[in-house]
């Protein structure tokens, strides 16, 4: 089967329409960076608190924020992370403020056990859904249901208690929240514990399954460890680039990438997508893949020179994309595919990596024909002009 | 099938095999990331400087107390700041022989005279300082590394971020609860045992003013924990304690959680032999007087001496269970020499960690059914041969990295994915080429040569610059991009051995059975 034949397009002389669709997309980028004053940060790079919170049952996300201001907390964003019927994820980020910072993660806590619509019923006073192993343990060795003489067989007691508290909430958190009390029970616990435990706990309506607290100082040192990486990666490119063919390849390719990472960034800015470390890893692999698919029509290109010496400089270059475009359709095609997996089905968490990776792949496979192949022609064509 | 042919067959099966077995089972033998597995992650920043000025008041204090056996008193010593103090006398005489005493016993100040009146000042060297402040950090790591230790958590890493620096990293696999060990972490469980001067008092200025208006020299105040009795609280009260205490925690053979004698948790101690005698002697010669247990500088408790102790007592004041335990665990471990803060706090419960397990498993499969189910409509029979390397390719990935020990994040799964993709690159390079060179009439042998040949140029290149944009991935990331870095490097190396290797060895089994068609 073939998708494409041999075709014969001639992609040099419509490279005027190509710097056009480049331009309005490096213009788009720029305007939307300016009117929304740069990237939305993450925390990786802003810095502050963020939890991620699985509720029982779907909250009103107004009255949550109600509640965290009213609890003291400053500017919170509240965002649904997941919301499907069992697992609702809201992510809760408050901002750093000032110098101190280090209670930040606490006071959402407080404030999450006031939001809390299940309350405690009587004498059950602590939340099986957010209690500790060593809460649990320490409860259960106080009251000792299982009447150990603790005189004598106190380590006993405390290492079946520890192993107790251990197997109770290992199920709590393989399912992240509990409503009922039947997987416990399903775990063959002793009747006497599970007595007690009922009578001692009740469920909560939530539970924090992640946390991160980045501080300032972190964020500032990631920022510019960041940019490093980015600029030894494009010299380190180019050096290898010029090393393995000439410096006008190397040039034009490196042209093809910064272009490809300003409309990646870009593409960020104008959907307001939040830039965080993976989204980095994503542009990295962008510049890698881009220059992939550049280098194989490069290769191309010198192959021909070297070969059909007579054939004009333009023949030459539109030919070489024309015999790598259908191996340049079906790459693209089969990374877009998997990439496209990862975007729909990958989750919450990598979101925005494969959204990064999404706009890459289709924007490293267009400049490899319409940005890197037109800045190599003009550059040729002066030399050869020069030579004459 | 030829017999070099049959051997390089051998040794790809024997290759698949051997990494099948290390990776065998994945849920064990592949060490996953916290982001996966759950757990906690903590960087931490000790505040070097404090234990710098912890360091000099400790010295004010003994050097006054040397300086009184001696004789020389002086008429006021002060602090004048983190790292040097003066002090004050009434005669020339009494501050030069002050200063041979510093000289011979505190060398690792620099002393400094001043006349009118005659004083002696003291500052730490700076490379003493910085001597000081690497002590800490490492004193600090120990500590942490202890008190780990204690707490029992499997597989944990603790490292100084930097040879010089005052960073540490700490991640905890499968930890639970990051505010209680960020707790256990911070706590400076500085115990001392001190005399008290005066006290206690109700407020400082009624302190001050029944030890006569002044502070006597090598005294401070140091208040008490407020405690709760029957519902009331009591507000703190004031002691006047001598600094230089007469047994320190670092002295501490044991503590273990204990009771007191009404029952409520305590904290039990045991001293080491030297300092059990000194204590011993201690306290039978201040019998009436009281002695007060400060932790984390404040008074926990201060009973008066009613006999002798040598080696062994209980240290109460209103712990709860795990508070005891704790603290206990937190005095056997050691104290922090300096406070520290918490700069990075990134923990992932075990269910998140699965759900995100979950979805990438997920996105892999219907990618990879995609892409198999295109190059097999899209090549036909050489379609299996692409397959076929794109299974081998995953299977090395797993084996490398599992006996690499590398660590599976959450973009590595991603990382992963994209490789399904990105691999089938090389086997399309060639069977494009192969495709090129039939339609120019070649025979099914020299058009495979052929193509082989003249993708590898473009093969090695383009995989060379992904590698290269890896390593600086690796370079800079921090642990689950560093994940995603692992991955696609091992991924491109084994997708190179795959296309160029396997996928030749295939077509030339193909061959070898002498047909004279291709199915590409």
């Amino acid at each position: 089967m073939r998708l494409i034949g041999k075709t014969h397009i001639d992609f040099l002389s419509r490279r005027g329409i190509g710097a056009m669709v480049s331009a309005t997309l490096i213009l788009a980028s720029i305007a939307s960076f300016v009117f929304h004053g740069g990237l939305r940060y993450g925390i990786d790079f802003a810095g502050g608190s963020q939890v991620i919170v699985l509720f029982a049952e779907r909250p009103d996300l107004d009255v949550l924020r109600d509640t965290l201001v009213a609890e003291g907390i400053e500017d919170p964003t509240i965002q649904e992370f997941v919301a499907q019927p069992g697992r609702e994820e809201v992510l809760i980020r408050t901002p750093l403020k000032g110098e101190d910072n280090a209670g930040l993660l606490g006071e959402i806590y407080s404030a999450l056990k006031v939001f809390d619509p299940r309350q405690a019923g009587v004498g059950q006073e602590l939340d099986f859904n957010t209690v500790s192993r060593e809460v649990v343990a320490s409860r259960l060795l106080a009251v000792n249901p299982l009447e150990f003489n603790i005189v004598v067989d106190i380590d006993d007691a405390r290492a079946e208690y520890e192993r107790v508290a251990d197997l109770a909430l290992s199920v709590r958190d393989q399912a992240g929240l509990l409503s009922s009390w039947d997987s416990v029970e399903g775990t063959g616990i002793d009747p006497r514990i599970l007595n007690w435990m009922q009578t001692t706990f009740y469920f909560g309506g939530y539970a924090v399954v992640g946390q991160d607290f980045v501080g300032p100082q972190v964020g500032a040192d990631l920022r510019l460890q960041t940019a490093y990486a980015m600029f030894w990666a494009l010299l380190g490119l180019l050096a290898y680039i010029t090393y393995r063919f000439e410096s006008r390849f190397g040039f034009a390719a490196v042209v093809a990438l910064v272009h490809d990472v300003f409309i990646a960034v870009g593409a960020f800015s104008i959907t307001d997508r939040e830039f965080n470390l993976p989204v980095v890893a994503a542009f990295l692999t962008i510049v890698g893949y881009s220059l992939n698919d550049t280098v194989v029509v490069f290769d191309r290109i010198r192959e021909n020179r070297q070969t059909q010496r007579r054939m004009p400089l333009a023949e030459s270059i539109n030919l070489s994309i024309n015999q790598t475009l259908s191996r340049t359709m079906l790459t693209s095609g089969t990374t877009l595919a998997v990439v496209l997996s990862l975007f729909f089905y990958g989750g919450p968490v990598i979101n925005n990596f494969a959204f990064a990776l999404l706009v890459g792949v289709v924007v490293g496979t267009y400049s490899s024909i319409f940005v890197a192949s037109p800045v190599y022609y003009e550059l040729a064509k002066r030399a050869i002009a020069k030579k004459k | 099938m030829s017999r070099n042919n049959l051997y390089k067959f051998g040794l790809i099966l024997a290759i698949s095999i051997f990494c099948l077995f290390l990776s065998y089972p994945p849920s064990e033998q592949i060490n996953l990331g916290l982001d996966l597995r759950g757990g906690i992650h903590l960087v931490l920043d000790v505040v070097v400087e404090e234990a710098v000025a912890g360091q000099v008041r400790t010295d004010m204090g003994r050097f006054q107390d040397l300086l009184e056996d001696e004789g020389v008193v002086p008429s006021e010593t002060i602090l004048d700041s983190d790292v040097s103090f003066s002090m004050t006398f009434n005669t020339e005489l009494l501050r030069d022989q002050a200063e041979v005493n510093a000289i011979n016993y505190y060398s690792s100040y620099n002393v400094n005279l001043s006349s009118n009146p005659p004083t002696l000042n003291l500052s730490l060297d700076p490379a003493e300082q910085d001597l000081a402040k690497d002590a800490a950090v490492r004193q600090a790591l120990q500590t942490i590394r202890n008190r780990i230790d204690q707490f029992g958590v499997a597989e944990p890493v603790i490292q100084r971020q930097g040879m010089t620096g005052t960073r540490i990293l700490v991640q905890l696999p499968g930890a639970e609860d990051p505010e209680r060990v960020k707790n256990l972490l911070r706590t400076s469980a500085i115990l001392q045992f001190r005399l008290v001067q005066e006290g206690p008092a109700e407020t400082r200025e009624a302190l001050v003013a029944a030890a006569g208006g002044q502070l006597p020299p090598g005294t401070e105040i140091v208040e008490s924990i407020p405690e709760t009795v029957n519902g009331i609280e009591i507000p703190p009260m004031f002691y006047l304690l001598d600094i230089v205490p007469i047994v320190e925690g670092g002295e501490l053979k044991d503590a273990r959680l204990s009771q007191d004698e009404l029952g409520l948790p305590a904290i039990g101690f045991t001293l080491e032999a030297t300092s059990a005698q000194k204590f011993g002697e201690f306290t039978s010669t201040n019998i009436g007087r009281l002695l007060a247990i400060v932790l984390d500088d404040r008074v926990q408790q201060a009973p008066s001496i009613q006999a002798r102790i040598d080696g062994d007592g209980i240290i109460s004041g209103q712990f709860t269970l795990e508070e005891a335990e704790d603290r206990s665990l937190m005095l056997r471990s050691g104290a922090l020499p300096a406070s520290i803060e918490y700069l990075e706090d990134r923990s992932v419960g075990p269910s998140l960690g699965r759900e995100s397990i979950r979805q990438g498993v997920l996105a892999a499969i219907i990618g990879m059914s995609v892409v198999i189910a295109f190059m097999l409509i899209y090549y036909k029979g050489a379609g299996i041969n692409a397959v076929v390397a794109l299974a081998l390719n995953l299977i090395i990935v797993m084996g490398v990295m599992a006996s690499l020990q590398a660590t599976l994040t959450l973009p590595g799964i991603a990382g992963l994915i994209l490789l399904i993709g990105m691999s089938v690159d090389a086997n399309v390079l060639i069977f494009e080429r192969i495709r090129e060179e039939l339609d120019l009439g070649k025979t099914v042998r020299s058009s495979i040569d052929a193509g082989f040949s003249k993708a590898f140029s473009a093969i090695l290149d383009a995989n060379l610059t992904t590698l290269i944009a890896a390593a600086f991935l690796f370079q800079f990331g921090t642990g689950p991009v560093k994940g995603f870095a692992v991955t696609i490097t091992i991924g491109i190396v084994a997708s190179m051995f795959t296309a160029l290797f396997v996928s030749r060895l295939l077509f030339a089994i193909w061959t070898s059975t002498r047909r004279q068609t291709l199915s590409i």
